[in-house]
This record gives C-alpha cells, structure tokens and sequence, in this order.
C-alpha cells in the first residue's frame, strides 16, 4: 500500500504504537506557543497538526543552535580527541512542509557534500521525514514564487493531507512503507472522493498563494543590478539583530569555539559585524551595506552558481522576525522596480 | 563515519624565534604528511580553539611540517607559549595550492610581505628544487623593519638559486639594504612581464599596491596569484566564514587569480 486513509478517532492509537518502536518529534501546542517535543502519553492531546509552516526552522533539529563537537581528556602530556557525535534513536519527525523539506534538501547540499559533516549526516540519517500539505497560507508565505508548491511531492518518508475526517497518508520511501504497515490495523484504502478532495484543497491552497506576490524569475540577474546605495538604504532599516538569519531555515553558517575541554560550534551570521574580522584586525565587511549585499547575494547569486539552486525557499520567516520591517519580496520588488527604471 | 572535524595530534619537535612576535613551529604527526605549497592547515591549541595557518615547510620532507605564526591574538598568544614537547592539533591539508604545473617554463615574481612569506617559502623550496623546470625567479620581499623579516638566514642561501631582492620600511643602524615600502623594489629591480608568474602574499594593503604595481608593469590580471586571508572556522566550506563572492578561501582558494577576484569588494 502506498496511500491510505486513516480516521481523526485512530490517530492517537497509531502516535502510541509509533512511539513504541521510534522517538517520535512533533510539535506540541501549549499556550497558544508550538514547540517540538518527544511526544509521550502524557503530551498526545497537545499535540498540534500545523496548517502552515511553524514559526521556527527544523534544521534546528539536524543543526543545533549550540552542538558538541569534540571532547578532549588530557593524557599525560598528549590529548585524548574524542568526536562527539552520538549513537541515536531513529526518529520521526513531525509538522514539516514542503518549504521545509525544501530547505533540508538544500543544506544536505551543504553539509553532504563531498565532505560530510558527521553531525548534520547523523541526525538526518536517523530521522524519518514526515510532512503534511499546507491548508492554509500565511500571510508572509511565497513559496510559490521559488518555485515551490504547498504541498510536498518527493523528499518526504510519509506526507499527509488532511480530507474530510482524517488524512491520506503518502508514501515516498521505503522506509514510509514500512512505517505504513506498521500501523496498517489504523488505516483503509483511500476513496476516490477523497483523493479527490486532496486535489481540490491543494489547488485551493495554491491558487491563493500564487496571486499574492508578483517577480521576476531570474533573481540572480535581479540581484546582481542592485547598486551599493540600495544597499547603503537597506541597511538604515536594519537594527543588526541577526534573526533573519537564525531563523532561516536554509542559513547554515556556524561559529566554533571551546568550553571547558570541549568544542563547540553555534550558529552564525553573516550580518554580524565580527563574522568576517580576523586576529590581525582587518575586515572585509566593516559595513553594514556590505554585509546585507552578501547575504542577498549568498540567497540569490552564489548559493546558485555553487549548487544550481537559490537558498531560499519562500517560507517568509525572515520577513515575520524582522524588527526593522525588511521584507525580502518588497526588497526584490523595489529592485525590479530600480531595474525597470534603468 | 569519519569525522572531519577531528584533528590529528601533532608533537611540537622544534619551535624557533624568528622574530619578536613570529615563531617557526616543526611538527610531527605519527603518519607521514604530504602537501603542496600554499595549502594550510587547521592548528587547535586544545582548550583555546583552532584557527588556519599557511605550511611554510617543503614538500619533500614529510616526516614533518612547519608553519610560521605570528601573535596577533588569543590563540596565536597560547601558541607561542608552547615548547618542544607539546602537543597540538592538526586537521588538513585544506586549500588549492599553487598550481605549479601550470607554471613550468615560466619566469616566476614572488613577492612577499612581513609574516606573508611563510606560504611562499614553502613555494620557493619547492622551486629550487625543481629550478631546471622555471625560468628566472625573482623574490622581492619587504617587513617593517629587520627584526621582522623573517627565515633571515634562508634568504642569504636562497641567493644562490633565485633572484632576492629585500626592503624594510623602516631601517636601523646595522641596516644595509633597501629602505621603503616591498613596492620600491619595483623600480630598482627590472622585471620583464612577459611569460612572467606574479605570486604574492603579504597584509592585505600591502597586496593592495603590489597589484597596482604589476599591472602597471604591464602582468595581467591571470598572471597574478595572491594568497588571501579570511576568517576561518571549519576549512571545508560548510560554516561560511571565508566566503567571498562565490568562493569559499578554504577550498576554492586560499590561492587565486587577481582575475577571479578583481570585482569582489576588498577582496584582499
């Protein structure tokens, strides 16, 4: 079976049989406030099915804001260098969209290269992806206008749309599979009514996302005529808080650093004054302007020359976070309008 | 899964005073070390942190490596208080090297400044070594002042190979040589820009004029190679620190044409 119906009613019954054989990661409403938790007994009722994308990123859970690196032990006089990457759990992971997989489908590019960040392979080895198509947009979303969808086509182990009742469930591996028929007392084969049902609430979806925002397709070209003084204009509304690129789900620059005989590494940004500044005191990026300039030009130019793809995926948390009021679509906006003009 | 991250130990074996602040680390590993000229090498003082220095050693030996450090700051500070008998940590070689091969048959400029001729010195070995294969090498290098230019005993013996010619900005009592800026060599030592490699390394507004200098001397923008510095974290382009324009120093560099890097914004 590679779709299949399952009931709001058997939902909770599936979540416990999961959680017997995986960790199971999902977010948890408390307060008015989403958070991902490991989901238990005791937290099921909490648990929130997220209509759009959550308000933080999930390469926080496969590139923590603060990770162990290295342990050292001093013996004798020499150092006993310990990696500290961990033996886990298999995890399933819950509450992702298709912006989301997007953008882990992008860092893997990254962190999965040649060289293999061991920590980044670790967790994403070990996490079984499952999405959900988005009901609803919000406001700050433009995923359509990077060439996205609202609802998820590959890169899922499980995808799920919600139809009258409960939801399909999708296959997209064989791990999915597996999974699937681990729970197959819960499920039923889908109606042809429902699956129908699905087409018309992602058309729906869509349709009110692709009205909303109106640019060009080639952003690199776009970016690339942008002049030193938009930028010197830009970086008056930016108040250096560094958010947009903490919250970025595609962002994947780190600090490394060392505590009490371990090595750390926390995320970083280009936007920081001292990202670039070395021992001998030069720096390249002084200035703000410049600063801004390299992180639209990283998004737009370079992460697309390097890996063939733009490093945004339209998810729009940068334009919910940020206290000076940028928004990127107005930035790529004002600059089409500056290119028109020319 | 093997980690990238995890450096090797590496046994300090000699450490030498080349100047007040500059000293010259021999490191040994329990495998042989192998490495091309320009490439660097990410150093941890365990409990201090890691940071990328140029190997200025040669190629041919490889029981054993040298880098040249300056104290500039924390973890060159903790470095410098090391002895014969520490231990370090090593991961690499990182970077692109020179490309020497490219280079064969050709007349090859060094010009170095200050501590900068670390990385050229590893080039300069390697180019004795192979002299049948270059044509004329000139090596125009300037410091501040003669206590800081440094492997003062190599740049004597080096004479006899290459073409050295020597500045400092500032001289003092015992000083014989050449007093201004590493640019005013220029004017005293011809150097003919046809089939001519430049390769430079030095603080970044010393690059700056020296460039300015070999174009007007007539070496274009190809012929020039520069060894950049930037801030690095991780030296396998995953924490973005050494980004420039659409390079990463650590993997696409730290050697570059002027040509790749001529538009980026201070790209020195």
């Amino acid at each position: 079976m590679s779709m299949a119906f399952i009931s709001h009613i058997y939902i909770p019954s599936a979540f416990k049989k999961l959680m017997g054989e995986y960790a199971v990661l999902a977010p948890i409403k408390k307060n008015e406030n989403v958070f991902l938790e490991v989901l238990q007994e005791t937290n099921l009722d909490q648990l929130h099915l997220n209509s759009s994308r959550l308000n933080f990123p999930f390469k926080s859970w496969f590139f923590l804001p603060k990770e162990k690196m290295l342990e050292y032990r001093l013996n004798k006089k020499a150092m006993d260098v310990k990696s500290a990457v961990e033996e886990m759990r298999e995890t399933i992971l819950i509450g992702l969209k298709e912006c989301d997989v997007k953008a882990i489908d992008l860092l893997d590019k990254v962190f999965l290269d040649d060289i293999k960040d061991v920590y980044y392979e670790n967790k994403r080895k070990n996490t079984i992806l499952v999405t959900a198509d988005c009901t609803e947009a919000l406001e700050t979303c433009f995923c359509t206008k990077m060439g996205l969808k609202p609802y998820p086509e590959k890169g899922y182990d499980l995808n799920l749309s919600a139809v009258e009742g409960g939801f399909l469930i999708e296959c997209g591996s064989e791990k999915g599979k597996e999974i699937l028929e681990s729970i197959n007392e819960f499920v039923e084969e889908p109606t042809k009514q429902q699956l129908k049902e699905r087409e018309k609430n992602r058309k729906k979806v869509y349709q009110k996302l692709s009205r909303k925002y109106k640019f060009k397709d080639d952003l690199k070209t776009l970016i690339l005529s942008s002049t030193e003084e938009f930028w010197e204009k830009l970086s008056e509304k930016c108040v250096e808080c560094l958010g947009c690129t903490y919250i970025c789900p595609t962002c994947h620059c780190f600090y490394v650093s060392e505590n009490d005989w371990r090595r750390i590494r926390t995320w970083d940004s280009c936007l920081s004054e001292a990202f670039q500044k070395v021992a001998g005191g030069a720096n390249p990026r002084a200035r703000l302007a410049s600063r801004l300039k390299q992180r639209f030009h990283d998004k737009f130019v370079f992460f697309k020359e390097k890996y063939g793809e733009y490093a945004c995926t339209g998810c729009g948390r940068c334009i919910e976070v940020c206290p000076g009021g940028i928004d990127i679509t107005e930035v790529l906006k004002e600059l089409e309008s500056q290119e028109g003009g020319k | 899964m093997e980690n990238p991250y995890l450096p090797k130990i590496a046994k300090i074996i000699n450490v030498k005073q080349e100047t007040p602040i500059v000293k010259t680390f021999t490191l040994k590993l329990e495998e042989e070390f192998h490495f091309k000229p320009g490439q660097f090498v990410e150093l941890s003082v365990f409990g201090v942190g890691e940071a990328p220095f140029g190997l200025s050693s040669s190629l041919y030996t490889t029981d054993k490596f040298e880098v040249s450090v300056m104290k500039a700051g924390k973890l060159t500070e903790a470095l410098h208080s090391k002895k014969t008998g520490d231990y370090v940590g090593i991961r690499g070689p990182y970077g692109n090297g020179y490309p020497v091969e490219k280079w064969v048959g050709k007349n090859i400029t060094i010009v170095g400044g200050g501590i900068g001729l670390s990385p050229l010195r590893s080039l300069i070995l390697y180019l004795i070594n192979e002299k049948e294969k270059y044509k004329n090498i000139w090596l125009l290098y300037g410091a501040k002042t003669p206590h800081d230019l440094v492997y003062k005993e190599e740049l004597a013996q080096w004479r006899d190979s290459l073409n050295v010619n020597v500045s400092v900005d500032v001289s003092d009592e015992n000083w014989v040589g050449n007093v201004g800026v590493v640019t005013i060599l220029f004017d005293i030592v011809k150097i003919p820009p046809s089939e001519n490699i430049s390769v430079v390394c030095g603080p970044p507004i010393m690059m700056k004029f020296v460039v300015r200098n070999l174009t007007k001397i007539g070496f274009t923008s190809e012929n020039i190679y520069l060894s950049l510095e930037r801030m690095m974290k991780c030296g396998i382009g995953k924490c973005g620190h050494c980004n420039i324009g659409k390079y990463y120093v650590c993997q696409d560099g730290p050697v570059f044409t002027y040509e790749q890097v001529k538009d980026i914004p201070s790209p020195f």
